[in-house]
This record gives C-alpha cells, structure tokens and sequence, in this order.
C-alpha cells in the first residue's frame, strides 16, 4: 500500500485525516443522537476508505482549497454504509455500543493527528526562529 | 444540513434534550401507574409517549437540521386495564375499575434505554470538547 | 641626540603573534586529515534530512492506517527532532565561534 501514498507532505495528510475525522465525528454524534429515533437510518462513514479517496483526489472533501472559499465542501461520495435494521424489534436500527466504541476510536485518532499536526508546526516554527538568528 | 455547516454539539445537545424529556415522560408514566383518578373526573392516568423527529446529515443537501427533535408529547391510546375491584372508589357500577395503560416492565426498558442514549450523547459532548482543546494547541505553541 | 641609535631601530624584530591566526577554510584542512569538518556537516544534514522523511512516512502511514502502531510514530517523530535540534546546536556553535574569531582579528 505504500505505492498508494502519494507525494503529497505529510502535513497535508495530517489535514486530511483531520478533515475526514471531523466529518466522521459529526456522523456518529447524529447516530447517538437518534438512537432511539424510530425510522432513523444509521450511517457509518468508513474513515480510510475515505481518506484514501480524499489523498487520491478522487471525491471526498477537498484536500486543497485553490477555491476562492476556503472551507472545504464535501462532494457526493463520501464513502459510508447505511444499516438497514433487521434485528431490533422496533423500528431502529442504531447500535449504541458500536457507536461509543466508533466515537472513541475516532476522537483518539483526531487527537493523535493534532498532536503530530502541532509538532510538525512548531518544527517549522523552530527552524525559522533559528534562520533568524 | 451541510456537514460543515452544523457542529457536533448542536447535535449532542438535541439528543440530551430529547432524552431528559423522555426520562421525565418515562417517570411520570411509572408515577401514576396506579393512578385511577385524575384531576377534573378525567378518569384514570393515560401513558404517554414522546415523539421523536430524527434528521440525517448528508453531503450536500439543503441547510436544515441536524440530530433530533421532539415532534410531539402524545398520548398513548392503548385501552385502560380493567380490573374487577367492587370495594375500590373508582370502581363503577359493575365493580370494574379502570387503571392506566402504563405497563411498568416496558417503562423500566425504555428509561434504561433512554438512560443510555443520553449518557452516550453526553460523551459526544465530552470528545468534541476534547477534540477541540487539541486543536487549539496547534495555535499555541 | 645620539644619531647612532637609529640604525638599530632597523634591529629591532617584528612582534610575533602570541596566537597563530587559525585557518577558516577547511579544505586546507582537509589535506591533512581524512574527514574533514565540512564532510561531517553535510553528513549530519544528510542525516538529518533522512530522519526527517522516515519520520513524514510513518505520519503517512498512521494517518492512512497502514501502520496502527502510534508509539512507532512518535519515537520516529522525536528521533527527527532530537537530530535536528542537534544540528541547530552544532550550528550554532559553530556560527558564534566564527563570529568570535572574526572580532579577533585586528
């Protein structure tokens, strides 16, 4: 998989990840919220599956924002699965549990890629005050 | 609702709403579950439910809402239980004396639940704090 | 006014250097020695520079789950920044001792 990475920075894969961790969190934050809503449609977006499409350019969330708005719009195909309830007896079909787990999985990924976001910053930070000198 | 144009706590935050209602419905439901009386001779105690409104979130639709709502506070229009009691107050001419419909098994499995999902609307609360936290750390080093 | 005297001013030794002007140019150096002090700067730069690209690749990896190991990342990262911050310093040094040496001339 390592040919798949492209010769993008490694910074702009931590915005990336970010990005599509955001999108993610939103996902699962409306999931909880409709728990027990009857008729909701739980949608699970699938993280690298995502991101990869986002690195590769293909539909996602744009990487770079050449477009004169800056906030990054979301294309069509942004890469989840719609569950369609089959056991519960009533007429939802969120799975709490799975939900919190996706919930903390994902929270720690987005912590994780601040954290090298933020060093990766402060590095050139650094190596700029020391040019300075 | 756009994803970028809503935030995870507005989301939470419908969710927490509609549960706290919901557990004070669920509550008062089990309160009264004997309750054969009610104020102004309106017979027994009816259950009542909340009805919820759940909107998706979707790439590019149009702007609206996110999370859910409360449609509406309904009354359940189940049939009362009848219980033969002659000696009871509020029974009637053939000693019949009619209880609320609140089946105290389904309220005690539907406050649980609701118990549940509001907990886990509250840890969205709690991560997207986090989350953020984090990312203010990018702007003050 | 002994007019004698002044052909011995001639005599008189011009005053030495207590200290030998030390050479700047390291490629004299080189003629001596095997490595010379330019060969490992570049070599730490290059060192450097290598840590630093394996260092973005494991942050590539992580974020496109190829790897699911966050330590590893990490060590990388701080691996990078620890040579870096090294060579910063060797730098540094080397830049103040230079600047040190200029003012002692003349």
């Amino acid at each position: 998989m390592v040919t798949k990475i492209r010769n993008i920075s490694a910074e702009e894969y931590l915005i990336a990840g970010l990005r599509v961790g955001e999108i993610n969190h939103k996902y699962i934050a409306n999931n909880i919220a409709n728990a027990d809503t009857p008729g909701y449609v739980e949608r699970n977006l699938d993280f690298y599956k995502t991101l990869s499409a986002v690195v590769n350019g293909r539909g996602g969330i744009e990487l770079r924002t050449s477009h004169p708005r800056h906030i990054p719009y979301i294309k069509e195909n942004l890469i989840y699965e719609e569950r369609q309830s089959l056991m519960k007896n009533d007429f939802n079909s969120v799975d709490i549990d799975e939900q919190i787990l996706r919930l903390s999985e994902n929270t720690s990924r987005m912590t994780v890629f601040t954290t090298l976001l933020a060093k990766k910053y402060s590095q050139i930070i650094g190596a700029i005050n020391e040019l300075k000198r | 609702m756009r994803v970028n144009e809503i935030s995870a706590f507005d989301i939470a935050k419908s969710g927490i709403k509609a549960q706290r209602l919901r557990m004070m419905i669920i509550a008062n439901n089990i309160a009264n579950a004997e309750t054969t009386r009610t104020e102004k001779g309106g017979g027994p105690f009816r259950r009542q439910v909340v009805e919820l409104l759940g909107h998706s979130i979707r790439g590019t639709s149009p702007i609206g809402k996110a999370g859910v709502e409360v449609k509406r506070v309904s009354y359940d229009m189940s049939p009362f239980k009848e219980v033969y009691e002659p000696g009871h107050p509020d029974a009637d001419e053939n000693g019949i004396v009619r209880y609320p419909n609140v089946n105290i098994p389904v309220e005690m499995a539907d406050l649980v639940s609701a118990q549940r999902v509001y907990e886990a609307n509250i840890s969205v609360l709690v991560a997207t704090r986090q989350i953020r936290q984090r990312a203010l750390e990018i702007l003050q080093r | 006014m002994k007019m004698g005297n002044i052909e011995s001013i001639n005599s008189i030794k011009p005053i030495k250097p207590t200290v030998e002007k030390p050479e700047i140019k390291p490629q004299s150096i080189s003629k001596k020695d095997e490595t010379s002090f330019k060969d490992i700067l570049v070599e730490a730069v290059s060192e450097v520079q290598k840590l630093q690209e394996e260092a973005d690749t494991t942050i590539k990896q992580l974020v496109s789950g190829e790897i699911k190991d966050v330590t590893e990342v990490m060590i990388a990262v701080q691996k990078a920044d620890t040579a870096f911050q090294t060579l910063m310093a060797v730098r540094n040094k080397v830049i103040t001792a230079y600047e040190e040496i200029m003012r002692m001339q003349i």
